[in-house]
This record gives structure tokens, C-alpha cells and sequence, in this order.
């Protein structure tokens, strides 16, 4: 009896879970993000792909995180099938970067269109907000261009990643939109 | 002539004469006009011909390999056959219209002779049987027509038959006529016309060809350049390889050769000490390494227990695994070439028992694409975790801790090679900054922009700590560095960089400082 509530729990489980794919230009600050996701602490990080599994509200999320360095950029594509949600990282405090940032957001949806399963919703942290030149999360949504993505549904948080403030307002949206999906 | 033979009577010799004379003249040309058209038309297919055998000619060569280097001047070449084959079909054409159809026409005029001469044969048939008629005089009487009549009436058909035939024998000798004068002339101007349409063609061709000829002529010239410049590195190489052959062989030809009476062991003992042991392949090693290919590195396999996460059943089997390039791979045993290796390898540890009962299977069974996908190490059971973009995770488990190192060493530095292959050689960069600016480990590959140096991995994580604003960390490999940052690290370097900023730095090595 107790095997098999066992099983029809996990088999419950499983229902409740989703796939994230957080994705942002180098030195954004996404692994920060993840591991204060996943620890509660900040790590100082080397450059890598990422994969953690965590539960945030009775939802099992695997978040892949995937570096912005060029080469893996190119990669970002092969990561989006069956992907519910996707988390871009953009960093506020670095203006110089913002077209690179916009251009790369842009043309990864547009590219992913040409998938079956793409992910309908996008959620974007504006992180570093802690630091002193830093722009408004509004600012920068008119600089990244929202406005052009008709199709799909977005959410932009600001978010300071060392202190964890708005990290989890932006993770109340992303399980959300995963709940809807699966 | 024609006019002089108008009086010639029909049944006058010299008339049946010079019609048999031009009959027979008429026919000639005919049968050469026949064979004319044969040849024009053989010569409109062959051009047709061309035209798409040299187009094919131009379709594959322009797809030739960017392999061979040489495409500009492929590309002229399929370029003036592109072209060529475009003006031979228009050429085909021309001549078609200019050459082929007149002379068609033209013949078909010309065996309007025999026709026109049949007609007028015909009507001096028929006024020969008017006067005939007229002469035989066999008159059957008839009440109401008087013989005067019927004598007029004849007479006078006899003299309209003769009429017609005389109008018609002009006909044919002002055919002949024309046929003499005129249809010269309309050949001349066929002749004109396709030798126009030929020199027209000679003329684009040649053209076309001069432009190509000289563009693939300094295309040429372009690449016996660069060839005799990648010559001289080669040469350089060859001369190494056999200064380092020659010393080898030197090394070897002063081994003496043992006498009867010492112990060879001593002796070959003696030579390993006097001249090292033979290693060729170290300096070998050397030579290559610049030529910027890729080793083939040592095989990366063995036996690992795997168990899928996340599905309902936990069962742990026990399979072969190996890296191929960029690809993990999994099959129930190794093949015979890989058991080879670990009995060699590995006589002691357990090697013979491992599999020999187990019949080899040749199915390969990919297990992930390295490219996407990464290693976690896990905490317990010597085991690792491996995540990638397709498929679903697994978990593996090696014998021991050492080879759950090794494996994750070896998986991620397939990694790390695929994400790297095609990098820049940056050999001056990195030839001058060979330790971190930080720590010193050797071989740093992050770049720190705005202070000009390189530093390992881990110091890059915690230049990267500092926020973009402090310090802006990329990727000599995985980042496309534009020139202008390669310059700032090129010219600064890990050793400026460091007298500036460490100049005070002299209590002890900086903490990470290995």
C-alpha cells in the first residue's frame, strides 16, 4: 500500500515540473542567480552550462543556465526544444552592451519561432541593480525592444542578484507560466 | 538567254536542249543545297551541344571544394564557359534563322523547277492536240454548226492552247533566269549573315576570355605566392625534422658494438645512461605542434555503471563507455581493438577476467552530444552526472574516486575542445603571457580587457566577482576578440601590467599566487 501511494505521488511529482533556460550575454550574472536560487548563497563562478534542479512552490524547475561567451551563443538555439520558460539576463549596469544584449534576445526568438516547442513565455531579470550607474527596469525595456514581441507573453524584473532582491517576484512569474504550460 | 529562247519552237531541239542542260544543273545544286542544310543543321546541334556540355562544365566546376584555394580562377573559367555557352546558343540561334531556314526555303524554291517545267510540258502538250485536232480535220457534219465555224473555233483553240504554252515556257526560262541571278544573290547574303552572327561570337568569346585569362592570370600568380610562402615553414620543418633524425642517428651510431667478451646488458645499460633513452617522439611532438592540427589524443574509455535519473525504475547496468570526439558513447562491451587496449594497458587489474565471456556487440549507442551538454559531479557513490539538451539525464558511476576524477577530467576537457575547436591561433599572446597575472598557473585564457592581461579560469571568476565595471573578463577561446582588444593585450601583457599595478605588492606572493 505504502509502494504504491509511493509511486502515485511521484508519478503527481512529475506532472508539477518544468524546464527553464536562463540565458544572458558573459558576466551578467546568471550563475549568481542560480545558485542563490538554488543555495541561498553567492558563489564566485567560472564560466560553464549550468544544471540545477529546484523546487520553488511544489514545482520540480531544471533550470540550464548557459554562458554568453560567443561560441556558446551559438549554441543557445539547440537549447530552447521543450524548454517552457526562458529566463534572459541582461546586466544594467554595463550600457555599452545593451544592443549586443537586444540583438541576441531578438534574434534567438525569432529563431526559435522555427521550432515546434518554443518557449511561450520570456521572463527577463535587469540585474546588478545595486550598482551605482544602473538603469531603470523600464528604461531598459524600452532599450531592449519589448514592445516588438507581439506573440508572446513577457515579464521584466529588476533584480539585484548578490542581495536576492526581485529574484523571486521573477521566479513567481516563470512558475507560473510553467504551471500554464504543462 | 531567256529572251533569245523565246522563239525557240517547243518542239525545237536546242530549247529541249538547254531545259535538260538547266534540269540537270538545277538537280546538282539541289542535291548540293541538300547537303548544305545536312551540314548547317549538324552544325546548329553541334553548337547546341556545346553550349550545354560547357554550361554542365561550368555547374561543376563552380562547385568546386573552397578546399583547393584555387576558386577565383575556377570561377573564370566557369564564368567565360557560363558565358560561352550562352552566346553559342544565341549563336545556335542566329544561325539557325540566318543560315539554316533560308537555305531551306531557297531550296524548296529550287525544286519548283521540276514543277514549272512539268506545266509547261503540259501545255505544249495540249496546244500540240489543239492543232492536231485542228489538221486531223475530221469533221462530223452537223446540221446547225457550218464547217466554218467548227474550223474557226478549232483554230482558234489551237492558237490559245500555243498562247498558254509560250507564256508558260517563259515562265520557266525567267525561273531559270532567276533562279541563276537572284537566288545568288539571296545565298551570298545568307553566307554574309552567318559569317556576321560567327564573328560576332568570336568576338564576344574572345572578349570575355581576355577579361577571365588576365583576372585568373593574377589569381595565379595570387596563389604561387601564397604556395611558395607556406613552402618555406615546410621547408623549415623538413630541415628540423632532419636535423633532429640526424641527431638521433648520431646518438645511435656511436653505440659501440659489443665484443664477445662484455655482458650486452651492461652495455645497452651504459648507452641509455650516456645518450637517453630513445625518444623521438618528444621532439616530434614539438615539431607539430604549431602546425595547428589536432592530435589524436589517447583513447578515453571504460567500464561505468549508469542509472537514468528521474525515472521510476533505479536500476544500475554495468556498460562500456568511451569519448568519441564529441560524442559519449555507450555499448555492452568493448570491441576486440578496445579489449586489446586494456589487457596491454592494464595487465594486473582484473583486464582478462573483465569480458572476455561476453561476446563483443559492434552497436554503438550514442549516449549525449557533448557539445550540449555538461558534468556534475555528485556527492556520493563515486558517481557523476551528465546533462544534456537532448535526452534525458544520467548518472554514472566509476570504480573508484581516482577514476571518477579522471573521467570527469576527460569529459570535460572533450568539452571544452569542442566548444574551442577553430579558435585563432593567438600565439604571440600567449607565448608572452604563459603564467596568470594573479595566481601564475600555467596556460591562462581569459582575457581582462581594461587591464590588458590574461588569467587563469579560476582568477577569472573573480575578476568577474568585481562587477563589468571593474573589470571586464572574455574568453580568448570562446569570445571573438576583435582586434583592437587582442592589440590592448598584446602590447600591455601580464608582466607591465603587474610592475604597474603590483608595484607596492612586495610583502609576500599574492594570495592565490601558487
Amino acid at each position: 500500500m505504502g509502494i504504491l501511494f509511493s509511486i502515485f505521488s511521484r508519478r503527481m511529482y512529475i506532472i508539477l515540473e518544468g524546464r527553464l533556460l536562463m540565458l544572458g550575454l558573459d558576466a551578467v550574472g546568471k550563475t549568481i542567480i542560480l545558485y542563490k536560487l538554488k543555495l541561498g548563497e553567492v558563489v564566485s563562478t567560472i564560466p560553464t552550462i549550468n544544471v540545477e534542479r529546484l523546487t520553488y512552490k511544489g514545482i520540480e524547475l531544471t533550470v540550464w543556465e548557459i554562458g554568453g561567451q560567443d561560441k556558446i551563443r551559438q549554441l543557445w538555439l539547440h537549447y530552447l526544444t521543450d524548454t517552457h520558460g526562458l529566463i534572459f539576463v541582461v546586466d544594467s549596469n554595463d550600457q555599452t552592451r545593451l544592443d549586443d544584449a537586444r540583438y541576441e534576445l531578438h534574434k534567438l526568438l525569432h529563431q526559435g519561432t522555427n521550432f515546434a516547442t518554443t518557449p511561450a513565455s520570456s521572463c527577463t531579470f535587469i540585474s546588478k541593480q545595486d550598482l551605482p550607474h544602473a538603469l531603470s527596469a523600464t528604461n531598459l525595456a524600452a532599450k531592449l525592444d519589448f514592445a516588438s514581441l507581439r506573440t508572446r507573453k513577457w515579464y521584466v524584473q529588476a533584480c539585484a542578484a548578490t542581495t536576492g532582491v526581485g529574484l523571486y517576484e521573477g521566479m513567481d512569474w516563470n512558475g507560473q507560466g510553467a504551471r500554464g504550460d504543462v | 538567254m531567256a529572251r533569245r529562247e523565246l522563239a525557240y519552237a517547243p518542239e525545237s531541239p536546242a530549247f529541249g536542249l538547254e531545259v535538260e542542260q538547266h534540269r540537270v544543273e538545277l538537280r546538282q545544286a539541289d542535291e548540293h543545297l541538300g547537303s548544305v542544310i545536312a551540314c548547317a543543321g549538324e552544325l546548329i546541334a553541334a553548337m547546341q551541344g556545346v553550349g550545354s556540355a560547357s554550361r554542365n562544365l561550368a555547374l561543376v566546376l563552380e562547385k568546386t571544394p573552397s578546399i583547393f584555394e584555387a576558386t577565383p580562377v575556377v570561377g573564370a573559367l566557369a564564368s567565360v564557359l557560363h558565358e560561352l555557352s550562352s552566346a553559342e546558343d544565341v549563336l545556335a540561334e542566329s544561325l539557325e534563322l540566318s543560315l539554316w531556314k533560308p537555305l531551306v526555303a531557297f531550296r524548296a524554291e529550287v525544286g519548283r523547277f521540276e514543277e514549272t517545267r512539268r506545266a509547261s510540258e503540259r501545255a505544249d502538250a495540249e496546244s500540240c492536240a489543239a492543232v492536231e485536232g485542228l489538221l486531223h480535220g475530221a469533221w462530223k457534219r452537223k446540221d446547225h454548226v457550218p464547217i466554218v465555224a467548227q474550223v474557226d473555233e478549232r483554230a482558234r483553240m489551237a492558237a490559245e492552247k500555243r498562247r498558254a504554252a509560250e507564256s508558260r515556257r517563259f515562265d520557266l526560262c525567267r525561273f531559270v533566269s532567276s533562279v541563276q541571278r537572284r537566288k545568288g544573290l539571296a545565298l551570298a547574303e545568307v553566307c554574309v549573315a552567318a559569317l556576321c552572327s560567327l564573328r560576332a561570337f568570336y568576338a564576344q568569346a574572345s572578349h570575355a576570355i581576355n577579361d577571365a585569362a588576365n583576372s585568373a592570370h593574377s589569381h595565379q600568380k595570387e596563389i604561387a605566392a601564397a604556395c611558395d610562402r607556406e613552402k618555406e615553414p615546410w621547408d623549415l620543418r623538413m630541415l628540423r625534422l632532419q636535423s633532429i633524425l640526424n641527431a638521433d642517428f648520431e646518438a645511435r651510431r656511436r653505440w659501440v658494438v659489443p665484443e664477445d667478451s662484455e655482458d650486452l646488458h651492461e652495455l645497452l645499460d651504459a648507452a641509455e645512461e650516456a645518450h637517453g633513452v630513445y625518444s623521438i617522439d618528444e621532439p616530434l611532438r614539438e615539431l607539430y605542434d604549431d602546425s595547428g592540427r589536432r592530435r589524436r589524443n589517447q583513447k578515453e574509455e571504460g567500464y561505468l555503471f549508469v542509472q537514468p535519473i528521474r525515472s521510476t525504475t533505479n536500476k544500475w547496468t554495468r556498460r562500456w563507455f568511451a569519448i568519441d570526439d564529441d560524442i559519449l558513447k555507450a555499448r555492452k562491451a568493448p570491441s576486440w581493438g578496445f579489449l586489446r587496449g586494456v589487457l596491454q594497458r592494464e595487465p594486473s587489474e582484473g583486464g582478462p577476467g573483465a569480458s572476455p565471456a561476453d561476446p563483443p556487440s559492434p552497436t554503438d549507442d550514442e549516449v549525449a552530444s557533448l557539445l550540449l551538454s555538461t558534468v556534475k559531479e555528485c556527492d556520493d557513490r563515486c558517481a557523476f552526472e551528465i546533462h544534456s539538451a537532448r535526452g534525458s539525464p544520467l548518472r554514472l558511476q566509476a570504480p573508484g574516486k581516482d577514476a571518477r576524477d579522471w573521467w570527469i577530467r576527460a569529459l570535460k576537457r572533450a568539452i571544452e575542445r569542442q566548444l574551442g575547436e577553430g579558435a585563432t591561433a593567438l600565439t604571440a599572446i600567449e607565448r608572452d603571457n604563459a603564467t596568470c597575472a594573479d595566481c601564475g598557473a600555467p596556460k591562462p585564457d581569459w582575457v581582462v580587457l581594461n587591464l590588458g592581461i590574461l588569467v587563469c579560469v579560476r582568477c577569472s571568476g573573480v575578476h568577474r566577482s568585481l562587477g563589468t565595471h571593474v573589470s571586464k573578463v572574455r574568453s580568448l577561446r570562446l569570445d571573438r576578440l576583435t582586434p583592437l582588444e587582442l592589440s590592448v593585450v598584446a602590447r600591455v601583457g601580464n608582466k607591465a601590467a603587474n610592475r604597474m599595478f603590483e608595484f607596492f605588492f612586495d610583502v609576500g606572493p599574492p594570495p592565490f599566487r601558487r
